[in-house]
């Protein structure tokens, strides 16, 4: 954590333990994602970090909502299989 | 039908679509779990870790959040799914992840005429990002050190983006 002062911020909101359980948590995430496609992991990107709807994915990815619908959900499936089969 | 609960999770139903949706919610166990899991997994995509506590923001990114929120929507859209994408790519490393190894950052920005990367790793000086083709994709390959960073693309040498899962990437 470059630049952190624990002393500067001792009191404040920042719980140590709490913050490396989530970023763990991420971490086994983004590890599980990299074994998704590369169209997969755009997919996942695209609906569910920016929240876009399928019209506006679509339209970027010059293909129909519905095509994004199915495949959407796919990618989604593909993930949890992983990070079950990971024990996670 | 499965992806019901896809569209489910993404607002994307129609009325009809949701009366299917709660019809098999209170009939398919299997669908239910399912759902379920899919939610918790959705839970953890959307929320990353807060790492606004940390004592790391970099000097003017208050204002280029500012000038972010206010960007049209399309391109506010295209820019961060995009810059999402990047993210994502990052999280490649079949193996072991070295000390420092080459990174690669990807942004979607058609209408820009020039689009520079600047971050902590770059000492907050813009490092010009390359255009891939007519695609409207920017890349740039840098060595970035282990440990937590924060960047931002600039658009056309004042147009600051910063996508937002970036908060909770983290490289080690």
């Amino acid at each position: 954590m470059d630049g952190y002062d624990p002393d500067t911020h001792a009191g404040s909101a920042y719980n140590p333990e709490q913050y490396t359980i989530e970023g763990e948590a991420f971490d086994r995430l983004l590890k599980a994602i990299s074994h998704l496609s590369v169209e997969d992991r755009e997919l996942i990107a695209l609906v569910a970090a920016v929240n876009m709807t399928y019209r506006e994915i679509g339209r970027i990815l010059n293909t129909s909502e519905a095509a994004i619908k199915v495949r959407g959900h796919r990618a989604r499936t593909r993930l949890r299989k992983i990070m079950a089969s990971r024990g996670e | 039908m499965d992806y019901l609960a896809s569209m489910y999770i993404d607002n994307e139903l129609a009325l009809s679509e949701k009366i299917q949706f709660v019809d098999r919610i209170q009939s398919d166990p299997h669908f239910y779990r399912n759902t379920r899991d899919l939610l918790l997994q959705e839970e953890l995509l959307r929320v990353p870790p807060d790492t606004s506590r940390l004592p790391l923001r970099p000097p003017g990114l208050r204002a280029a959040r500012s000038w972010f929120t206010r960007m049209p929507k399309p391109i506010l859209y295209a820019a961060t799914g995009f810059a999402a994408a990047g993210l994502l790519w990052l999280s490649l490393p079949a193996n072991p992840a070295p000390v420092c190894c080459m990174n690669r950052f990807v942004i979607y920005a058609p209408s820009a005429h020039r689009v520079d990367l600047a971050g902590s790793f770059t000492g907050w000086m813009p490092t010009p990002m390359s255009s891939v083709g007519n695609s409207s994709y920017w890349e740039t390959n840098l060595q970035v050190p282990s440990g937590e960073h924060r960047f931002s693309y600039i658009l056309d040498g004042a147009r600051h983006v910063a996508a937002p899962t970036l908060a909770g990437a983290r490289k080690r």
